[in-house]
């Protein structure tokens, strides 16, 4: 039996119990919390482009990301009467906790001291854990290329929205038998608009072929708009309940 | 072998050839072109609260006379009262098999029936997915069950325009070439 965590970085990561093969994407590096076991990082994005790395040339965008959820966070005073942010679309529908989302900001501080160069520091720092990226980074000499090609012959679909899109499609590839899903929210605007489904895709394959998924925390992943059952208006316990499934 | 074709009425769902088994979404009852086959139709909404219905272009009476004219048997949520062949949707006996209660539109419930029905192909008309709420809410879920029909062996063919299983851009995620020049370049 292969069994596998794949750990995001969102609100939830620092519940992973990392008692088995860990694989994790490359943001995790830049959480509060020490990774106690990796065994592989992925980061298909530019990094470039992480959020972090974004704030030295966009300082104000980040800022005003930073602030939207500082605004969520101070409006939790008993109440969860706040509006849609432009950070987190959903974060009115996730039941998120206050600590959750005091954990969240506290992460996004902490990320926000984080540059392109202190992250390869970082990823340096594990030089025998394999990072798996789009092309092998010459900063990084535990860089590996992605094998998209071998993946994409494989499965046929070059369907890739996100990382996790690529873990869950690695993970298929190296047919592992279980799946622990932690820090995956999926709740951020783009996240929620554009990267949602493409990781549904793959989780739906990895489910149709037998491959256990456990999705552990809060998350929007394969959940039904108000956990209501489109058709049906009740929530998969309550129809349970009533002996309709 | 069993192959069937799910028929919604998005963008080129009028180049459906009809030539093997036809599920149809029973919206599509409502347009004006006759369709050539209809083995079983599908709404898994409330009937109420439709478009057409809400803005007086259709009632629900006009509605369920048209279905009752197939003679194709209807699945919806509930037994539907006033059709004749009005099936309530197996949902137990479908999780029994896919175990997942995930469902945001009719259509994934059809993707989840087929499975449950062991057929060997399904090819998608109609089914675009690019309407705001389609595409931001409903999409993700459909891809889940396409997914889900993939992983069991199931052929999935996507016949019309459609953005299921399509990147934003060209650029598969993190890549800064274009599918079509990794193709080129042999990288994929």
């Amino acid at each position: 039996m292969r069994e596998i965590i794949i750990l995001g970085s969102g609100p939830g990561a620092e519940n992973c119990p990392f008692d088995r093969e860990v694989w994790a994407v490359g943001k995790a590096l830049m959480g509060t919390k020490p990774l106690t076991r990796v065994d592989k990082f992925f980061m298909l994005d530019d990094l470039d482009q992480l959020l972090s790395t974004k704030v030295a040339s966009n300082k104000d965008d980040y800022l005003k990301e930073l602030g939207n959820l500082t605004g969520l966070v101070a409006g939790l005073d008993g109440s969860l009467d706040f509006g849609p942010s432009e950070f987190f679309t959903k974060a009115d529908k996730i039941k998120m906790s206050i600590h959750d989302l005091t954990t969240l900001r506290q992460e996004l501080v902490h990320q926000n001291r984080f540059t392109k160069e202190d992250f390869i520091k970082k990823i340096n720092e594990s030089e025998d854990v394999p990072f798996i990226t789009c092309r092998k980074h010459p900063d990084v000499p535990s860089s590996v290329a992605y094998p998209l090609k071998e993946i994409v012959k494989k499965f046929g679909i070059p369907y890739f929205t996100n990382t996790i899109a690529y873990m869950l499609a690695y993970a298929l590839y190296e047919k592992v038998d279980s799946i622990q899903i932690y820090g995956v929210v999926q709740g951020g605007y783009y996240e929620y608009m554009k990267e949602r489904k493409g990781v549904e895709f793959w989780l739906g394959i990895a489910a149709g072929t037998g491959i256990k998924i456990e999705i552990k925390g809060n998350s929007e992943l394969l959940t039904n708009d108000d956990n209501l059952l489109y058709g049906y208006k009740r929530s998969p316990e309550q129809l349970k309940y009533e002996d309709i499934i | 072998m069993r192959n069937i074709i799910i028929l919604g009425s998005g963008p080129g769902w009028e180049s459906c050839p009809f030539d093997r088994e036809t599920w149809v979404v029973a919206k599509m009852l409502m347009q004006d072109k006759p369709l050539a086959r209809i083995d079983m139709l599908f709404s898994m909404d409330d009937a109420d609260h439709w478009l057409t219905v809400r803005r007086g272009i259709f009632t629900i009476e006009d509605f369920k006379a048209k279905v009752n004219a197939t003679g194709a048997p209807y699945y919806s949520s509930v037994k539907t009262p006033g059709i004749d062949v009005a099936r309530e949707y197996p949902l137990k006996d479908v999780l029994s098999r896919c175990k997942v209660p995930y469902f945001s539109n009719t259509v994934a419930y059809m993707i989840a029936y087929a499975i449950y029905q062991k057929v060997d192909s399904i090819t998608l008309y109609g089914i675009a997915q690019i309407a705001a709420s389609e595409y931001i809410s409903e999409r993700g879920c459909v891809e889940f069950w396409i997914g889900m029909a993939l992983g069991m062996g199931i052929e999935v063919n996507i016949a019309t325009h459609s953005a299921l299983l399509k990147n934003g851009s060209q650029y598969p995620y993190g890549y800064v070439r274009t599918l079509q020049e990794l193709r080129e370049d042999g990288k994929i």
